[in-house]
This record gives C-alpha cells, sequence and structure tokens, in this order.
C-alpha cells in the first residue's frame, strides 16, 4: 500500500460526542496500514490531551489511556496550537506524554504536505 | 482529465445537510465522467445505510437514494462496521453475532473497517468529506 500523508485535525472535546474517540479509531487505523499520520489538536480539541482525565462518573472509557497507546502505533508526536491552550487556561504541563505546540506556520505547512486531511 | 474519488459522509441524514450533499457530489462526480472509487460512510453518516429510516413519503428518502445509486453505478458503498455496530446498524450476518433479532442493514451496503478508508486514501486522486464542519 502506498504511504501517504494523512492529517487529522481534532477540534472537539474528548467527552460528549464520539468525535474524538472515532478520530482516534482512524488514525490508529491509517497507523496500522503505515501511513503517515499527524495529530492535529486545535481548539476545544486540547482537551483530549489532558492527562489527568477521570471519565468514571460518567462511564466512559478513560481517553488519556487509549492516547498512551499511540506510540506503539507509531504516532509518536502530538500536535497542538499553543494559542489554542493559552485560550483554555491549560499548561503543557498538564498534557499526556508526547506533545509538541506548534505555530501557525507550522500547520500551514502541515496542510501544505497532507496528501488527506480529514476534520473531526 | 477524469479522476478518481472517494466519497466520505459523516454526517447523519436529515440531521445535517451533509449526506444530501454527498448524494449530489458523487452524482455529479459520475456525470461528470469521473471514477468514485468508494463511498465510505463514518460517524453518524452510517445512519444512512439503515433501511428502516420512514420520513414522510413527500419527503426524500436518504437511504433509498444511496441505495438506487449505488445499485445504478454499481458504486462500492462501504460503511464501517465499528461506527455502524455503536449505532445499532447491523446486516444479517452482524445482527446475528451481536445476538440481535433484527437487521437493517441491506445488500448493496458493504459492512467493513476502516482499513477500506485508508486504502482508498492511498489509490484515490481526492477524498472528499461531508459533515465534519460542525
Amino acid at each position: 500500500m502506498k504511504q501517504q500523508h494523512i492529517l487529522i485535525v481534532n477540534q472537539h472535546a474528548p467527552y460528549g460526542s464520539a468525535k474524538a474517540y472515532e478520530a482516534l479509531d482512524l488514525a490508529l487505523a491509517a497507523a496500522t496500514f503505515d501511513q503517515h499520520v499527524d495529530l492535529l489538536f486545535l481548539g476545544a480539541g486540547c482537551y483530549q490531551l489532558i492527562q489527568a482525565q477521570n471519565s468514571n462518573a460518567i462511564e466512559a472509557k478513560s481517553f488519556s489511556k487509549m492516547m498512551a497507546a499511540l506510540p506503539v502505533y507509531g504516532i509518536d508526536t502530538l500536535l497542538y496550537e499553543q494559542d489554542s491552550l493559552t485560550k483554555l487556561g491549560l499548561k503543557a504541563s498538564q498534557l499526556a506524554a508526547p506533545c509538541k505546540a506548534v505555530t501557525h506556520d507550522e500547520i500551514a505547512s502541515l496542510y501544505q504536505q497532507a496528501d488527506h486531511v480529514f476534520h473531526f | 482529465m477524469t479522476k478518481l474519488f472517494t466519497i466520505v459522509v459523516h454526517g447523519g441524514p436529515f440531521t445535517s445537510q451533509a449526506s444530501y450533499s454527498a448524494l449530489q457530489f458523487t452524482l455529479a462526480c459520475l456525470d461528470a465522467g469521473h471514477t468514485v472509487h468508494r463511498v465510505f460512510f463514518y460517524q453518524d453518516g452510517v445512519n444512512n445505510g439503515n433501511a428502516l429510516l420512514s420520513p414522510p413519503q413527500d419527503e426524500m428518502n436518504l437511504h433509498s437514494q444511496w441505495k438506487a445509486l449505488g445499485n445504478t453505478y454499481s458504486l462500492d458503498l462501504v460503511v464501517c462496521i465499528a461506527a455502524a455496530a455503536r449505532r445499532g446498524i447491523v446486516n444479517t450476518d452482524e445482527a446475528q453475532r451481536h445476538n440481535k433479532p433484527n437487521h437493517n442493514l441491506p445488500a448493496g451496503f458493504e459492512l467493513a473497517g476502516l482499513g477500506q478508508l485508508v486504502e482508498a486514501c492511498t489509490v484515490s486522486d481526492r477524498v472528499i468529506n461531508f459533515g465534519t464542519s460542525d
């Protein structure tokens, strides 16, 4: 299978809809088939990256545990927009393991490099 | 020059414009002489496969329209199996496997994994998504 550069952009919080979960499902499937996957988190999507998530009260699977499995599939870096994080009042130290802030210019080049883009 | 398209439907029928726009786009692709490699239904888009959709008779039935379009052009209409099972969209095999009394995904729609979407990405010139903006 030809390797493509697939960019998955996450703009929704982890619970309350299946968006975050199904975006992650697609990321894992693409990585399983040896595709180059970039995960970008914008706006409320940055909530997905929080380390200390406790979803027991809403009887949902913890998202941070699923995210922790990403390196196993070769997705090592999770990219987020710094402005989004600041607006949400979050600090980089609150995020789960391998996250990296990207500038607007870097986001623009992510879109340019991608063969296919999926928004969730 | 003709291109190979894959259409991805993320929005549910009637709850958003996405499904109808996707249907019209698919038809436009075919009319223009392009090839549609696959239509992949993901997220709430899997509801387009539900044969039990029963809108009033003077309103459009998106399920029937997809089915007819698929039949006319021998389209590969693929419904994501995981997203579908979660939303109660099952064919005869899946109904049996999950021990359900009924099924609602008829022949003409295929249940398959996300690998089919990934494969479509690797071979298509364009992958067009509908219903991801809300």
